[in-house]
């Protein structure tokens, strides 16, 4: 389903409430304008500027550099919405694993011992487990991103 | 598969992920302990939902910047811990062989045959011990 154009995308997606956070950083990454930082405006490490210069024309302060953080509640209980996805998020403790044959990482020790934890601490509640990937290049941005693995009840 | 973090800029954050990833561990921590209550449309009542970061995947560079430990020098690779690298007399880089190369060029005057066949024998030379 392609838009005509980027504001039609962004109206279809608002429904959804599956926004970005946008957190001002220190341009030397030293600490986030974050929660009780919130309303600084100098750097307490290194003392840089959080806003670029203002100019005549713009009003608003404008940060030097911004970190887009998606918050990862709102996705992962969208999926429990929705009855085709729903399916898959119980798939790996519903399958029917050959011993000896590892085809997905529930079949691997460490699932398994979390699955024990789990179980041994009386946790046995939805519990999501995400895998972290990290695209690291030197000569631009960072991306994270956190791969939904399965859920266990 | 989320995306979870956009960090602009011209360059790499480098050792100082730890600072951006900030929004990221509360969250996770929070959904650990307080948890968040959803809805199952499957079961069509309301649950308590968790989550768990089980394994982070990273090429060796991004390892270091997030585990915090160095991947450069001697002490690059945390499993070769208790076989210590060593550098050669007139090269910078690191070489993580066992002990058998180290004393190959210290002995003066090795033959080469010698050497080749100390080389074959450490091709066949077990992983170190976290790895079997």
């Amino acid at each position: 389903m392609l838009k005509e154009n980027f504001y039609a995308a962004k109206s279809m997606m608002k429904p959804f409430s599956l926004g970005y956070q946008k957190i001002d950083i220190c341009p030397n990454f030293c600490m986030l304008y974050y929660l009780k930082n919130v309303e600084l405006t100098e750097c307490m490490t290194c003392g840089h500027s959080r806003y670029k210069p203002r100019t005549d024309r713009g009003k608003t302060p404008v940060a030097y550099k911004k970190l887009k953080y998606f918050p990862i509640t709102p996705r992962l209980q969208r999926l429990f919405m929705s009855s085709r996805t729903v399916e898959h998020m119980t798939w790996h403790q519903s399958h029917h694993a050959v011993d000896g044959v590892m085809v997905h990482p529930s079949n691997g020790e460490a699932w398994k011992h979390l699955t024990v934890c789990i179980l041994t601490f009386q946790l046995n509640q939805g519990t999501c487990i995400l895998g972290c990937v990290q695209m690291d290049s030197t000569h631009s941005g960072h991306l994270l991103l956190l791969i939904l693995v399965g859920r266990s009840y | 598969m989320f995306l979870s973090m956009v960090i602009l800029g011209p360059s790499s954050p480098g050792w100082n992920i730890n600072v951006c990833l900030r929004p990221l561990i509360d969250e996770l921590t929070q959904l650990w302990s307080s948890r968040a209550l959803t809805y199952d449309i499957l079961r069509k009542q309301n649950f308590v939902l968790r989550a768990a970061l089980m394994w982070t995947i990273n090429n060796f560079l991004a390892y270091g910047m997030v585990s915090g430990w160095s991947t450069h020098g001697k002490l690059a690779c945390p499993y070769f811990m208790e076989n210590k690298a060593f550098m050669l007399t007139n090269g910078g880089k690191a070489s993580f062989f066992t002990v058998i190369v180290v004393s190959c060029h210290r002995i003066t005057g090795t033959k080469r045959t010698e050497r080749i066949s100390l080389l074959a024998e450490l091709k066949r030379m077990l992983p170190p011990v976290s790895f079997r």
